[in-house]
Protein backbone atom coordinates (compact mmCIF):
# COMPACT_ATOMS: atom_id res chain seq x y z
CA UNK A 1 0.00 0.00 0.00
CA UNK A 2 1.72 3.08 -1.47
CA UNK A 3 1.64 5.76 1.77
CA UNK A 4 -0.58 9.06 1.12
CA UNK A 5 -0.95 10.84 4.24
CA UNK A 6 2.49 12.48 3.72
CA UNK A 7 3.52 15.76 4.40
CA UNK A 8 2.55 18.32 1.63
CA UNK A 9 -1.00 16.47 0.79
CA UNK A 10 -3.67 18.54 0.32
CA UNK A 11 -6.80 16.94 2.60
CA UNK A 12 -10.28 18.29 3.55
CA UNK A 13 -10.79 18.39 7.35
CA UNK A 14 -14.05 17.01 8.09
CA UNK A 15 -14.71 17.20 11.49
CA UNK A 16 -14.54 20.47 13.65
CA UNK A 17 -14.82 24.55 14.23
CA UNK A 18 -12.65 23.68 10.44
CA UNK A 19 -14.77 21.46 8.79
CA UNK A 20 -14.96 21.67 5.02
CA UNK A 21 -11.82 23.52 4.88
CA UNK A 22 -9.17 23.01 2.59
CA UNK A 23 -5.20 21.74 4.32
CA UNK A 24 -2.04 20.76 3.46
CA UNK A 25 -0.04 18.42 5.83
CA UNK A 26 3.08 19.71 7.84
CA UNK A 27 3.61 16.92 9.38
CA UNK A 28 2.41 13.61 9.52
CA UNK A 29 2.76 11.30 12.96
CA UNK A 30 1.61 7.58 11.62
CA UNK A 31 1.56 6.25 14.90
CA UNK A 32 0.59 8.71 17.34
CA UNK A 33 2.52 10.78 20.56
CA UNK A 34 2.04 9.76 23.98
CA UNK A 35 -0.01 12.57 24.05
CA UNK A 36 -2.34 11.56 21.20
CA UNK A 37 -2.33 7.68 20.95
CA UNK A 38 -3.64 7.80 17.38
CA UNK A 39 -2.55 8.58 13.47
CA UNK A 40 -2.58 12.39 13.53
CA UNK A 41 -1.05 15.16 11.85
CA UNK A 42 0.04 18.88 11.86
CA UNK A 43 -2.37 20.65 9.44
CA UNK A 44 -1.88 23.87 8.14
CA UNK A 45 -5.06 25.11 6.29
CA UNK A 46 -7.57 28.06 5.29
CA UNK A 47 -9.51 29.23 7.61
CA UNK A 48 -10.93 31.93 5.21
CA UNK A 49 -10.60 31.61 1.45
CA UNK A 50 -9.68 34.46 -0.63
CA UNK A 51 -13.02 36.54 -2.68
CA UNK A 52 -13.13 36.41 -6.31
CA UNK A 53 -11.73 39.21 -7.72
CA UNK A 54 -13.20 40.67 -10.75
CA UNK A 55 -11.74 43.03 -13.57
CA UNK A 56 -13.22 46.02 -12.47
CA UNK A 57 -11.46 45.86 -9.30
CA UNK A 58 -9.25 48.28 -8.36
CA UNK A 59 -5.35 47.51 -7.23
CA UNK A 60 -6.74 48.16 -3.15
CA UNK A 61 -9.91 46.37 -4.10
CA UNK A 62 -8.03 43.29 -5.43
CA UNK A 63 -5.31 43.21 -2.36
CA UNK A 64 -8.13 43.31 0.00
CA UNK A 65 -9.72 40.25 -2.00
CA UNK A 66 -6.54 38.08 -1.80
CA UNK A 67 -6.28 38.06 1.80
CA UNK A 68 -5.94 34.37 2.77
CA UNK A 69 -6.92 33.69 6.70
CA UNK A 70 -4.93 30.67 7.84
CA UNK A 71 -5.34 28.19 10.82
CA UNK A 72 -2.60 25.58 11.93
CA UNK A 73 -4.08 22.11 14.00
CA UNK A 74 -3.16 18.98 14.77
CA UNK A 75 -5.84 16.74 13.47
CA UNK A 76 -6.91 13.02 13.70
CA UNK A 77 -6.16 11.01 10.32
CA UNK A 78 -10.24 10.24 11.20
CA UNK A 79 -11.04 13.80 10.76
CA UNK A 80 -9.25 13.99 6.92
CA UNK A 81 -10.54 13.07 3.69
CA UNK A 82 -7.39 12.75 1.81
CA UNK A 83 -7.22 14.38 -1.74
CA UNK A 84 -5.36 13.89 -4.89
CA UNK A 85 -3.76 17.20 -5.10
CA UNK A 86 -0.81 18.36 -3.24
CA UNK A 87 0.65 21.79 -2.06
CA UNK A 88 4.10 22.02 -2.12
CA UNK A 89 4.48 24.94 -0.02
CA UNK A 90 7.74 25.05 2.48
CA UNK A 91 5.95 25.54 6.04
CA UNK A 92 7.87 22.93 7.92
CA UNK A 93 10.19 25.47 9.71
CA UNK A 94 7.18 27.44 10.05
CA UNK A 95 4.88 25.19 11.78
CA UNK A 96 6.39 23.13 13.96
CA UNK A 97 4.36 20.87 17.06
CA UNK A 98 5.88 23.12 19.77
CA UNK A 99 3.82 26.29 18.03
CA UNK A 100 0.93 25.40 19.48
CA UNK A 101 2.04 25.15 22.55
CA UNK A 102 1.60 29.36 23.15
CA UNK A 103 -0.69 31.65 21.48
CA UNK A 104 1.87 34.10 20.68
CA UNK A 105 3.73 31.08 19.10
CA UNK A 106 0.37 29.93 17.10
CA UNK A 107 0.09 33.96 16.11
CA UNK A 108 3.18 34.00 14.53
CA UNK A 109 3.18 30.86 12.81
CA UNK A 110 -0.15 31.13 11.38
CA UNK A 111 0.88 34.57 9.82
CA UNK A 112 3.71 33.31 8.42
CA UNK A 113 1.72 30.65 6.68
CA UNK A 114 -0.76 33.22 5.67
CA UNK A 115 2.16 35.31 3.62
CA UNK A 116 3.25 31.53 1.81
CA UNK A 117 -0.01 30.89 1.00
CA UNK A 118 -1.01 34.10 -0.18
CA UNK A 119 1.77 34.66 -2.41
CA UNK A 120 1.28 30.66 -3.85
CA UNK A 121 -2.41 32.37 -4.47
CA UNK A 122 -0.91 35.28 -6.35
CA UNK A 123 0.90 33.28 -8.45
CA UNK A 124 -2.29 31.43 -9.73
CA UNK A 125 -1.28 28.06 -9.08
CA UNK A 126 -2.93 25.08 -7.42
CA UNK A 127 -6.11 27.07 -7.55
CA UNK A 128 -8.07 23.98 -6.25
CA UNK A 129 -6.84 24.47 -3.30
CA UNK A 130 -7.33 28.20 -2.71
CA UNK A 131 -11.55 28.05 -4.00
CA UNK A 132 -13.66 27.17 -1.27
CA UNK A 133 -15.71 23.63 -1.58
CA UNK A 134 -19.47 23.93 -2.37
CA UNK A 135 -21.25 21.95 0.22
CA UNK B 1 -5.68 -5.52 12.95
CA UNK B 2 -1.46 -6.39 12.43
CA UNK B 3 -1.38 -9.98 12.51
CA UNK B 4 -5.11 -10.24 10.84
CA UNK B 5 -5.48 -11.77 7.96
CA UNK B 6 -8.27 -9.75 6.84
CA UNK B 7 -10.72 -7.26 8.56
CA UNK B 8 -14.52 -6.60 7.41
CA UNK B 9 -16.69 -3.89 7.69
CA UNK B 10 -16.44 -0.26 6.65
CA UNK B 11 -14.60 1.22 9.66
CA UNK B 12 -11.87 -1.42 9.80
CA UNK B 13 -11.38 -0.90 6.50
CA UNK B 14 -10.79 2.47 6.46
CA UNK B 15 -8.50 2.30 9.51
CA UNK B 16 -6.27 -0.15 7.70
CA UNK B 17 -5.80 2.13 5.09
CA UNK B 18 -4.79 5.05 7.82
CA UNK B 19 -2.31 2.02 8.88
CA UNK B 20 -1.31 1.57 5.87
CA UNK B 21 -1.95 -2.24 5.52
CA UNK B 22 -4.09 -4.45 2.84
CA UNK B 23 -3.68 -5.86 -0.50
CA UNK B 24 -6.96 -5.82 -1.83
CA UNK B 25 -10.74 -4.64 -1.01
CA UNK B 26 -14.00 -6.50 -1.60
CA UNK B 27 -17.07 -4.53 -2.01
CA UNK B 28 -20.22 -5.60 -1.95
CA UNK B 29 -22.88 -4.84 -4.93
CA UNK B 30 -25.51 -2.95 -2.75
CA UNK B 31 -22.74 -0.77 -1.34
CA UNK B 32 -24.65 2.80 -0.63
CA UNK B 33 -22.43 4.47 -3.36
CA UNK B 34 -21.69 7.32 -1.12
CA UNK B 35 -19.12 4.66 0.74
CA UNK B 36 -18.13 2.63 -2.37
CA UNK B 37 -17.15 6.00 -3.77
CA UNK B 38 -15.18 6.95 -0.65
CA UNK B 39 -13.16 3.63 -0.21
CA UNK B 40 -12.45 3.85 -3.99
CA UNK B 41 -11.11 7.23 -3.69
CA UNK B 42 -8.90 6.09 -0.68
CA UNK B 43 -7.70 3.03 -3.02
CA UNK B 44 -6.92 4.84 -5.72
CA UNK B 45 -4.56 7.24 -3.59
CA UNK B 46 -3.00 3.94 -1.23
CA UNK B 47 -2.75 1.85 -4.83
CA UNK B 48 -5.02 -0.83 -3.93
CA UNK B 49 -6.93 -2.96 -6.02
CA UNK B 50 -10.99 -3.24 -5.45
CA UNK B 51 -12.93 -5.87 -5.94
CA UNK B 52 -16.56 -5.99 -6.80
CA UNK B 53 -17.86 -8.76 -4.92
CA UNK B 54 -20.91 -10.28 -7.81
CA UNK B 55 -23.07 -11.84 -5.37
CA UNK B 56 -26.47 -9.99 -4.78
CA UNK B 57 -25.96 -7.94 -1.67
CA UNK B 58 -23.99 -7.47 1.47
CA UNK B 59 -25.35 -11.16 3.05
CA UNK B 60 -24.10 -12.75 -0.04
CA UNK B 61 -20.38 -11.39 0.93
CA UNK B 62 -21.13 -12.28 4.93
CA UNK B 63 -22.11 -15.65 4.03
CA UNK B 64 -18.74 -16.40 1.73
CA UNK B 65 -16.63 -15.13 4.39
CA UNK B 66 -18.21 -17.70 6.81
CA UNK B 67 -19.91 -15.30 8.58
CA UNK B 68 -23.49 -15.64 9.75
CA UNK B 69 -23.60 -11.35 9.13
CA UNK B 70 -23.74 -9.04 6.84
CA UNK B 71 -20.28 -7.67 5.06
CA UNK B 72 -20.20 -4.64 2.98
CA UNK B 73 -16.97 -4.12 2.36
CA UNK B 74 -13.75 -6.30 3.25
CA UNK B 75 -10.20 -5.91 3.02
CA UNK B 76 -7.46 -8.60 2.81
CA UNK B 77 -4.26 -7.92 4.73
CA UNK B 78 -1.99 -10.70 4.50
CA UNK B 79 -3.09 -12.49 1.22
CA UNK B 80 -0.90 -16.22 2.09
CA UNK B 81 -2.83 -17.18 3.95
CA UNK B 82 -6.15 -15.64 3.18
CA UNK B 83 -5.23 -16.45 -0.13
CA UNK B 84 -7.50 -18.88 -0.20
CA UNK B 85 -10.58 -16.80 0.70
CA UNK B 86 -9.57 -14.29 -1.99
CA UNK B 87 -9.76 -16.82 -4.86
CA UNK B 88 -12.62 -18.48 -3.28
CA UNK B 89 -14.43 -15.30 -3.13
CA UNK B 90 -13.68 -14.05 -6.57
CA UNK B 91 -14.19 -17.46 -8.22
CA UNK B 92 -17.71 -17.80 -6.28
CA UNK B 93 -18.35 -14.19 -7.51
CA UNK B 94 -17.79 -15.80 -11.16
CA UNK B 95 -19.55 -18.65 -11.12
CA UNK B 96 -22.18 -17.16 -9.17
CA UNK B 97 -22.37 -19.33 -6.34
CA UNK B 98 -21.81 -18.56 -2.30
CA UNK B 99 -20.59 -21.92 -0.54
CA UNK B 100 -19.60 -21.13 3.22
CA UNK B 101 -16.02 -20.88 3.59
CA UNK B 102 -14.15 -21.79 6.11
CA UNK B 103 -13.30 -19.58 9.02
CA UNK B 104 -9.61 -18.23 8.67
CA UNK B 105 -9.26 -17.01 12.55
CA UNK B 106 -6.41 -13.98 12.22
CA UNK B 107 -3.75 -14.09 15.67
CA UNK B 108 -4.39 -11.96 18.86
CA UNK B 109 -2.45 -8.96 18.05
CA UNK B 110 0.59 -9.00 20.43
CA UNK B 111 1.19 -6.63 23.39
CA UNK B 112 1.60 -3.35 21.52
CA UNK B 113 5.11 -1.73 21.49
CA UNK B 114 5.00 1.82 24.27
CA UNK B 115 4.82 4.74 22.63
CA UNK B 116 7.56 7.24 21.03
CA UNK B 117 8.34 10.39 23.02
CA UNK B 118 6.83 13.35 21.35
CA UNK B 119 8.65 15.39 19.54
CA UNK B 120 11.81 13.83 19.32
CA UNK B 121 12.75 13.47 15.93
Amino acid sequence: MVKFLKPNKAVIVLQGRYSGRKAVIVRSFDDGTRDRPYGHCLVAGIKKYPSKVIKKDSAKKTAKKSRVKCFIKVVNYRHLMPTRYTLDVDLKDVVAPDSLQSKDKKVTAAKETKKRFEERFKTGKNRWFFTKLRF
Amino acid sequence: MESGKYTLGYKTVLKSFRNWKGKLIIIAKCCPPHRKSEIECYSMLAKVGVHHYNGNNNVDLGTSSGKYFRVCCLIIIHPATAFGTVLHVISTSVLGITPILHDINGTRDPRPEPLPDPYTY
